[in-house]
């Protein structure tokens, strides 16, 4: 059927190990790693969710627009703050024309449409870097933005790097809880994610509260698209197929519109997928259908996730 | 219309004899949605099985052109069936390509490894599909929406991953020499002084299963089967109150769509001879889902558009090939956008004149057989809670059969809040509800519907896109247009003959008469009316007591229980009345002294009092 080269399976070598612990520290630090960067991504998922009351499916094309701002700029300076901040602005504004092109005029329509507006949106953006980014179909080096030194920490060998996406990652996630729980724009915000109808006779702006969480949001997902490029070294224009379909799973393991949940959800699918490559029969090339099958099975016994969905049903 | 598109179509396509099968498709797929008379479909589908017969015979030099032809028809198919699930039932279906690929690799697996015949791997495939999509489908029983997507999504992901990593069936590098449908199919055919290539023949079979696809999907959009693929897809919760099993319906129309996209798929396998897991992606997926998307949701004729437009961006446009992607990106965000039901949207469900659309002669609806009189309903101190409020603390409450029954209270006094309850809509904490003794706590909504109860809502729960007529059929399982007819003309001559209007577009009192005509279909025992005059002016208000009066004249068993804020209308229909206030009973007993009761007073107007 189509042509499109088929969803790639990353791969990341680990330090030489010593001993079964070292072994199985050095893999749950890895699985940190990989969590803060699908937590970033969950976190889109249920901010959409939870203020607009969309699923955003093309969100991790986003981290792909995220991804290739910061290689772009990347080409101009390898002052690490200018590229962090340049990538997370251009998709930021990304973002919120995303919303006003693709999300805001199929809003009032139902939810199985928007979900399709966005998936279409998300393949019109693949393609776009594919074929507009100079050699766009090809896997492209990412810069290391962060040294390599090897650190030793306790029992784990990690490098520089590491603790700096690590550190990045977690600084990215405070800063957004504390932009929602504490300043007035994160106020509206809340006010519209809990009862938009009532929010907005107290007068708060709803274009204004959703922009503002796409633009969140995405700059949220550039973030997560720079630490993916940074851990793993390479970017592609279709790396976000993958990080989507992860992100939305780890926001509903958390319970989808829970913004701690998804937190929890992205840790708890980098683990899946850790423990399952290292404990799992071919486990190593496998993790993500284990870690997905261990989704659906979770969806039949807790359908409303670790710390559950904020759902209200209306008759 | 028909010139328009046949025109663009022959201008695109160039080529004499494909522009003529384009056009001849085209007329068919108007024919489908229903946009012409019966002379013309007739004409139409002719036409297309001239043309598809002779079409090998023009391009007989050509086997390429002659393979994919076949390969659209084996596309359409499958579009087809990604159509009835996303289309017609709301299912989202993100994996469409893994259904297709388990079809295939079913079929490819079968005959490379156990040589099994074509006639025997064929099936195979087609039931595999189901199988998968069955076992897929478990995890999303108990929840919805957007679980699905993810399910499916996640099971695209492991499909192509798997085949990849595992060796036994062939890696990456997929199944290869896979053998055609044996036979005749395998060999040049001669017809008198010409030979055709033996893609011909796969031609012919993949365009006859196509006509039979497009047949069978155009008989089930158009059967009541139909109708509840699209009321549980516009409004579940309505679809429950009427007695429609919503997790069965679903998986039905899951099941329905991927035996055809698994048909699809095993004949794709014989055909191509070639499976490959990278064949069967989320971005293939994508494409085979953007096919009814771009043709029109829930529309047959949509189909045939949706494919043609995708295979001339394929094949035609070669110089631009490469964007096609992502022109059908763009091309899918703006027609959901702006004119989201599509180029062919799905023609209105109309029933023959036959005898069932006169059913009974007369008006009058008394005297229909099957009907049991009224049901006896208790409410034994029922509590519901909703985190910690109390929406209803301990309420008990009876009606007769026979009885008009009238629940009064001030907003957020519980009235709603009992019915949900008592319709299985939001958990019983303590307490029972019974039906003829009979308790039906815990039961689903659709089986509590099935026992004999029917509801309104508050808020008008019409299918606004399907017609008048089709709403009110909704009440009921079998086809009874006539019964339905007769109360449409009980309420308002002009519902009757406006039957095929969207519902959507009328008046609210025409709303709520048939709301309360679909409610009837069921034949109820208990009929409970959730305020049906919120909203009307004082002259439609009269209006509708009116008219309920009517409807208890023609069903005098009936019990009723009314929910109601205006007190001329339950002080005008009912024989008994229960104040609630903060979820409890208050009072009950005959209107006069119930409204003139110090607590009720204190309900209503205390509150008032604490206002100023």
């Amino acid at each position: 059927m189509g042509g499109v080269g088929q969803v790639g399976v990353r791969r990341r070598h680990t330090a030489p190990a010593l001993s079964s612990w070292h072994v199985l520290a050095q893999q749950l630090a890895g699985a940190a790693l990989l969590g803060v960067i699908y937590a970033l991504v969950a976190v889109g998922f249920t901010l959409y969710f939870g203020v607009l009351d969309v699923i955003q499916f093309s969100h991790g094309d986003i981290v792909t627009v995220g991804a290739f701002a910061a290689l772009t700029v990347a080409g101009a300076t390898r002052f690490v703050p200018v590229i962090f901040v340049a990538a997370m602005l251009v998709t930021g504004l990304v973002g919120i024309a995303f919303r006003r092109a693709a999300v805001r005029p199929a809003q009032a329509s139902p939810p199985l449409t928007t979900l399709l507006v966005t998936l279409g949106a998300g393949m019109a953006i693949r393609e776009a870097i594919r074929l507009f980014y100079p050699l766009g179909s090809q896997v492209h080096r990412f810069p290391a933005l962060f040294p390599a030194t090897p650190v030793q920490a306790g029992a784990v060998l990690l490098r520089a790097s590491e603790f700096w996406i690590a550190g990045i990652g977690l600084a990215a996630i405070v800063a957004t809880a504390t932009l929602v729980q504490r300043t007035s724009l994160g106020r509206s915000i809340r006010a519209v994610a809990q009862d938009r109808e009532a929010a907005q006779m107290m007068g708060v702006n709803l274009t204004q509260v959703y922009d503002a969480t796409f633009f969140i949001a995405s700059a949220l997902a550039a973030v997560a698209g720079i630490l993916y490029g940074a851990y793993y070294n390479t970017v592609t224009f279709e790396m976000g197929l993958i990080l989507g379909v992860i992100g939305f799973s780890a926001a509903v393991l958390g319970g989808l519109g829970n913004a701690y949940g998804a937190i929890a959800g992205g840790f708890a699918f980098a683990l899946l997928e850790t423990l399952s490559a290292a404990l799992l029969p071919a486990g190593s090339e496998n993790a993500d259908v284990y870690a997905f099958v261990v989704v659906i099975l979770f969806l039949v016994f807790r359908p409303t996730g670790i710390l559950g969905e904020q759902m209200t049903q209306r008759v | 219309m028909l010139g328009i598109y046949a025109a663009l179509l022959a201008a695109i396509l160039g080529r004499g004899v494909i522009a003529l099968l384009g056009a001849a498709a085209l007329a068919a797929a108007l024919a489908a949605a229903g946009r012409l008379r019966r002379g013309s479909r007739t004409a139409a589908l002719a036409a297309l099985a001239v043309c598809t017969a002779s079409f090998p015979f023009f391009v007989r030099s050509n086997p390429y052109w002659n393979f994919t032809a076949a390969l659209s028809a084996l596309y359409f198919l499958a579009a087809l069936g990604v159509n009835i699930q996303v289309g017609s039932a709301g299912i989202a279906n993100l994996a469409g390509a893994a259904f297709f690929g388990s079809g295939a690799y079913t079929a490819a697996l079968l005959a490379t490894r156990l040589h099994w015949p074509s006639w025997a791997t064929v099936p195979s495939a087609m039931a595999a599909a189901v199988l998968i999509g069955t076992l897929l489908f478990i995890p999303v029983l108990k929840t919805r929406g957007y679980y699905l997507a993810l399910v499916t999504v996640a099971f695209g992901v492991v499909f192509t991953l798997l085949l990849t990593n595992m060796a036994w069936e062939g890696g990456p590098q997929g199944v290869k020499d896979i053998p055609g449908l044996g036979g005749a199919f395998d060999t040049p055919l001669r017809a008198g002084p010409w030979t055709l290539p033996f893609y011909a023949r796969y031609f012919w079979l993949a365009a006859a299963v196509a006509a039979l696809g497009a047949w069978a999907a155009v008989r089930l959009a158009g059967s009541r089967r139909g109708a509840q693929w699209n009321a549980v897809r516009d409004d579940e919760i309505a679809a429950r109150c009427c007695g429609v099993d919503v997790s069965r319906t679903m998986l039905g129309a899951f099941s329905a769509g991927n035996a055809f996209i698994g048909l699809a798929g095993g004949l794709y396998a014989h055909l191509v001879g070639f499976v490959a897991p990278a064949d069967f992606n989320f971005a293939a997926s994508l494409v085979l889902l953007s096919i009814p998307i771009l043709g029109g949701l829930d529309s047959v004729g949509g189909a045939v558009v949706g494919t043609g437009l995708l295979i001339f961006l394929a094949e035609r446009l070669r110089s631009i090939a490469d964007y096609r992607f992502l022109i059908t990106g763009v091309a899918v965000v703006t027609i959901l956008v702006g004119a989201p039901r599509g180029l062919l949207p799905p023609p209105v469900r109309r029933y023959r004149e036959g005898s069932r659309m006169r059913g009974p002669a007369s008006g009058d609806a008394s005297g229909r057989p099957g009907r049991a009189g009224g049901a006896q309903l208790d409410v034994d101190s029922v509590a519901v809670r909703f985190g910690g409020l109390r929406a209803l603390a301990g309420v008990t409450l009876s009606a007769r059969p026979g009885e008009v029954l009238g629940v009064i209270g001030p907003n957020g006094s519980g009235k709603t809040t009992l019915f949900n309850a008592i319709f299985g809509l939001y958990p019983v904490a303590e307490g029972r509800i019974l039906l003829d003794g009979r308790p039906v706590t815990g039961l689903p909504t659709h089986r509590i519907a099935r026992l004999g109860l029917a509801r309104t809502f508050q808020q008008c729960r019409l299918l606004p896109r399907e017609s008048v007529l089709d709403n009110v059929l909704l009440g009921r399982q079998d086809l009874a247009a006539g019964e339905a007819l007769s109360w449409l003309r009980m309420f308002n001559p002009d519902l009757e003959a406006g039957m095929y209007e969207a519902a959507g577009d009328l008046t609210l009192i025409d709303r709520r008469r048939i709301e309360i005509a679909r409610t009837l279909m069921g034949r109820p025992r208990l009929l409970l009316l959730d305020e049906p005059t919120a909203g009307l002016n004082p002259e439609e208000t009269a209006r509708m007591i009116e008219e309920l009066r009517r409807v208890r004249e023609a069903l005098p068993g009936l019990t009723v229980v009314i929910i109601e804020h205006d007190m001329s209308v339950i002080a005008g229909l009912s024989d008994r009345v229960v104040a609630l206030s903060n979820g409890r009973v208050v009072t009950s007993g005959r209107f006069r002294d119930v409204s003139s009761h110090p607590a009720v007073l204190e309900a209503y107007l205390g509150s008032a009092e604490v206002a100023l």
